[in-house]
């Protein structure tokens, strides 16, 4: 399956390729097209998430949005039905892959449109052509109806990632610097290419108005959402995944640079072109770096980036960077992940010997006849010391706890906090205690998971991490069926 | 002049009647949640003092006596002074009179309808959201109409739009619309609309010109700064000095100027009243330790970007104005040297003011009502935009406008009131986000307090005996030992866990070289218990008499004491109960 996963993947780059280069061929001459595609593909995170990452949803997005683009150029050219049918499939795909792909559907609906005798024309061709218009609508309606399915799995939320949490939009780009300037997954950052983009905006609407609302609407929702989503930085990775796709679209006005650049003299258009060019160079190196773990997949700060800049090592100070500046956020295991997963501890509490100071209690239990009281006398339950090395000699592994509550007091009255922490001679890190006061039921038992990635970089690999639970309240509070299970990423062979 | 159609004027009308409609709702729901009032109420501080002109001349008739017991410390503003038996109101009454007819009508159907009329009840209060939200829709009917004459309709409408949802007029028209912003917004678009009609008719209007001397005095009325309208008279539509000159000789033929001033005069009658009653003078400045203080040195660049209040941080679409008036310069448009002069000396004005910052407030809200003329500039500039050839300049433009837009909507459903310093840019970042505005990585966090803002600490006493800047100091009393006081937990600071706390504050011991007091930083656990105690004494720090000295101090946060419960603290101890300066104290984690 993951065979197949990646032979589709590698078609897929090759199609997304080839369709960006007949969609640039649409608008420029050979030159300016093969300038664009090369800065597309080998000066942008694309070219990452390609051969290192292929296995996508970007990359075959990628390929649908350049399809739309080009079925679209073909169809406006003719109205033949011919171009219009394919886009039914392949927006419906694309929006299965990713909702806010119903964007894309802003190219054909607005293709031909930016002035009062534009829309006058267009009306005509609608009157003309009324039922391939009426089969635009439908897929529109498809297209944005069928995720919806999503809606009612998850009422209330207008767009729906999976995760509730994810799910809500602030409706004002209120992360809009962070998702272009954040060292952590800045878009400019890594991918300072797109910056062109703007310039050949300008340029688009200079030459081409009949593609620029369309072009332009798509861009600004898809980014407009993006930087709205509380997830702005969307997890590990090189750069900032968010775009990738629309790279397929923002080509259009990176070519139109790139024509207005050719057109200069040719000591000017050597000049103009070493700023592409140094871009192209620095995104080649810096996904090298990526590939050397020089540049990590999360948790980049601006300290470490210019400590790196440059440098094909990373030494412990840089390391000791990334430690410092650590935002400890909820920590969930990735779901498109592949894991080895294996129990590594578990109590059940059923002999009284467990743990240090008998504390089994007999008379409440989820499994079996025992369970462990967590007092104020004794705050602390047995639990997870071993060093880092010990746990897993791999990189990216984490860590889940499943365990069941019972108390009697009122929920907010339950001081229990379940604690992760690795420790460095004596001074821990990457301490992290999930507080579960006001957050369970009283008078039942309460099942509770919590996940933790193990430190990626760390002082030492003899470093110390222990996880267990500790009441730092009054109120007694009962554990049992503790388990705790690794998580190791499938490495292929 | 170009006539409405009666197609346009029947659009007009439905325009601004459901506008009305439609904020009249957005006004209720923002003052009321659940039936509940979500603001202290519609009266409350200094609105009650505009508003109790109205249940004291038409249901108390000034008898203090009759008014509900101690009905002034509900509204925290006006004063029922049982020994003078005096009602003492600061500010003057008219927006009272504008208010009448509302209250008038809302007063009968108390009546009829067996209500409390009372003038402060329940029902007074939610019938007053009505009458500022009036002029607010008739303000902009008017403005709309008086900017058809520079640019095409669609762009008025445009404007006004913008207008509304782009600045803190929304605020003041439908959160405090009971501060008199509103009003002499209305007035002042009135102003300029009678204005415009009477500078462009052909014959001039005497009837238009005694109605424009009334609405002028009126918003004199008001606010007594806007004796500045006077000057639109003059420079509205001028192109040189010479028309300037003749536009002046214009109005200061008797035929003009005394009906003006005689207008005034009638108007200021009942207020002279009021002030002899209150006084026994009829002339009484009614501001007593209120002035523009700072007219040699104003606070202009706190004005225009301070996070307490600035114009342009709360209202980032004031800028545009400020473009449009800058384009208008450039390219000689007239108007543009009007406008530039008026942006200026109202900023002045507001700089100069003791309480530059008008405490309590949401953006620059002196600008409310000013942005009837500016509303000018924004329009030209935004002819400009909407016919710009290239469309990325034209969407890139407008969408930048409908972002700063929806960035002050957030800010008034997000409402803050604003208890920091004057540049205390780390509380402002926080505050935008915690409310989803806008997002920040939180590495650092400063605390700042200058004294400049109004403070509810009652250890501080501010002063401006001597400052260190920018204009108040804190003057530390025998009376309290612990002084400017201040905690924060140390999760509530970073995005990760603090390591370093440094603090500094700058002391003046200004009775001699030896304050005997000092700077204590603790650290506390959830259960109050000592984690960490600092404590460094001034003199250590070599203080000196009439003599600014910085003391600062930094402190490594061991990992054990780093619980995000934890909280820390910070105080002046006054040891030796005496008299010393304090200020500029600055607290910074890391």
């Amino acid at each position: 399956m993951t065979s197949l996963l990646s032979l589709l993947a590698v078609v897929s780059a090759v199609a997304g390729i080839l369709l960006l280069w007949l969609v640039l061929r649409k608008f420029f001459t050979i030159p300016v097209s093969l300038v664009t595609t090369i800065l597309v593909v080998f000066g942008t995170n694309y070219f990452c998430w390609i051969f290192f990452d292929g296995a996508t949803p970007h990359n075959f997005l990628f390929t649908l949005f350049a399809a739309v683009i080009l079925f679209t150029i073909n169809w406006q050219r003719d109205l033949k039905w011919l171009w219009l049918i394919p886009m039914l499939p392949v927006v419906v795909l694309a929006c299965f892959i990713h909702d806010l792909s119903v964007f894309i559907l802003f190219v054909p609906l607005l293709w031909g449109i930016y002035d009062r005798t534009s829309w006058l024309a267009t009306r005509r061709r609608i009157m003309e052509q009324p039922q391939q218009y009426l089969f635009l609508m439908l897929i529109v309606v498809l297209a944005f109806g069928l995720t919806r399915f999503a809606w009612f799995a998850e009422p209330g939320t207008a767009f729906y990632f999976g995760d509730r949490e994810a799910s809500v939009y602030p409706l004002i780009a209120a992360n809009f610097h962070l998702i272009l300037f954040a060292f952590n997954k800045g878009w400019f950052i890594y991918t300072p290419m797109m910056m062109l983009v703007f310039p050949g905006l300008y340029l688009l609407a200079e030459r081409n108005r009949t593609i620029f609302f369309g072009l332009f609407f798509f861009f600004l929702s898809w980014f407009l959402l993006a930087a709205s989503h509380p997830m702005w930085n969307a997890g590990a990775g090189f750069g900032q995944r968010f775009f990738i796709e629309t790279y397929a679209v923002l080509a259009i006005p990176l070519g139109y640079l790139m024509q207005w650049i050719f057109q200069k003299k040719i000591w000017i258009r050597v000049f103009l072109l070493t700023l592409p060019a140094f871009f192209l160079l620095l995104n080649l190196f810096q996904t090298w770096q990526y590939t050397q773990k020089i540049i990590v997949a999360e948790n980049m700060n601006r300290e470490y980036y210019w400590a790196v800049f440059g440098q094909c090592v990373a030494d412990s100070s840089g390391m000791n960077l990334l430690i410092n500046h650590k935002v400890v956020l909820k920590e969930r295991i990735p779901a498109t992940g592949k894991y080895r997963i294996s129990r590594i501890a578990g109590w059940d509490f059923e002999t009284p010997a467990t743990g240090s100071g008998s504390l089994n209690d007999t008379t409440i239990y989820h499994g079996g006849k025992g369970s462990w009281l967590l007092s104020k006398a004794k705050p602390y339950s047995p639990g997870l010391s071993k060093t880092i090395n010990a746990i897993s000699p791999l990189d990216s592994v984490w860590l889940r706890v499943n365990a069941w509550l019972y108390f009697d007091c009122h929920p907010d009255e339950n001081c229990v906090n379940l604690v992760f922490t690795c420790i460095h001679k004596s001074a821990p890190y990457k301490y992290i205690a999930h507080n579960l006061a006001g957050k369970l039921k009283a008078r039942t038992w309460n099942y509770i998971s919590f996940d933790y990635q193990v430190p990626e970089y760390y002082p030492d690999r003899d470093d110390e991490l222990t996880v267990y639970f500790w009441n730092s309240g009054e109120r007694d509070c009962f554990l049992d069926d503790i388990t705790i299970e690794l998580f190791e990423p499938l490495i292929r062979k | 002049m170009k006539m409405l159609t009666r197609k346009q004027k029947w659009f007009d009308v439905t325009f601004f009647v459901l506008l009305f409609a439609g904020m009249i709702g957005l006004s209720s729901s923002l003052m009321y949640k659940d039936g509940k009032p979500a603001t202290p109420g519609v009266f409350f501080s200094d609105k009650s003092q505009y508003y109790v002109y109205l249940p004291a001349t038409f249901i108390y008739h000034w008898d203090i006596k009759t008014f509900p017991s101690r009905i002034d410390t509900v509204y925290k503003s006006f004063v029922l002074d049982d020994k003078k038996d005096k009602l003492v109101i600061k500010v003057t009454y008219g927006v009272a009179l504008l208010a009448a007819p509302f209250f008038l009508v809302t007063h009968g159907i108390a009546i009829l309808s067996a209500l409390p009329a009372d003038g402060f009840s329940d029902f007074y209060e939610k019938m007053a959201l009505i009458t500022p939200v009036f002029y607010l829709v008739l303000g902009l009917f008017f403005l709309q109409r008086f900017l058809a004459r520079y640019v095409k309709r669609n762009v008025a409408y445009l404007t006004i739009f913008f207008l509304l949802a782009g600045t803190n007029l929304f605020h003041y028209g439908l959160v405090e619309g009971w501060m008199s912003h509103v009003f002499s917004f209305f007035l002042f678009s009135l102003c300029l609309f009678l204005l415009k009609g009477f500078l462009d008719g052909g014959k001039r209007s005497y009837g238009k010109f005694l109605f424009i001397a009334l609405v002028v005095s009126m918003a004199v009325l008001i606010r007594p700064t806007s004796i500045l309208l006077l000057l639109w008279l003059v420079l509205l539509d001028v192109r040189s000095f010479r028309e300037v000159g003749e536009r002046i000789l214009f109005f200061l033929r008797p035929k003009y100027s005394i009906p003006f001033a005689l207008t005034g005069f009638v108007l200021f009658i009942p207020q002279f009243l009021y002030w002899h009653y209150l006084s026994g003078s009829y002339m009484f400045y009614s501001y007593p330790g209120e002035s523009f203080l700072f007219w040699k040195n104003p606070m202009l660049t706190a004005v225009w970007f301070a996070p307490l209040n600035g114009l342009f941080l709360y209202n980032p679409l004031v800028l545009f104005m400020v473009a449009g008036i800058v384009l208008m310069v450039c390219r000689r448009i007239p108007n543009g040297w009007f406008l530039a002069l008026f942006f200026l000396l109202n900023s002045y004005l507001i700089a100069s003011w003791h309480a530059w910052y008008f405490g309590g407030s949401y953006g620059c809200r002196p600008f409310v009502e000013y942005y009837a003329l500016f509303a000018l500039a924004f329009a030209l500039l935004l002819s400009q935009v909407v016919h710009a050839r290239n469309l990325f300049v034209r969407s890139g433009l407008i969408l930048v406008m409908l972002l700063c837009s929806l960035y002050n909507l957030k800010i008034i459903y997000n409402p803050l009131w604003n208890t920091s310093s004057t540049w205390a840019w780390d509380d402002f970042r926080n505050y935008l986000d915690t409310e989803d505005i806008i997002h920040f990585r939180k590495d650092s966090y400063t605390h700042i307090n200058d004294f400049e803002n109004i403070s509810f600490d009652p250890s501080v006493n501010q002063t401006r005996i001597n400052v260190h800047s920018p204009t108040k100091a804190c003057h530390i009393f025998p009376t309290f030992l612990f002084n400017c006081n201040y905690a924060r937990a140390l999760g509530h600071s970073l995005d990760r866990k603090v390591t370093r706390i440094t603090v500094s504050c700058f002391i003046d011991p200004f009775m001699s070289d030896s304050s005997g007091g000092g700077m204590v930083c603790s650290v506390e656990n959830s259960k109050r218990e000592l984690l960490l105690y600092k404590w460094y004494p001034f003199n250590r720090y070599g203080t000196k008499q009439f003599r600014w000295t910085e003391i600062s101090a930094s402190i490594d946060l061991p990992f054990w004491m780093n619980d995000d419960n934890n909280i820390f603290r910070f105080y002046i101890l006054n040891e030796k109960r005496t008299h010393f300066l304090v200020d500029d104290i600055v607290v910074k984690f890391k």
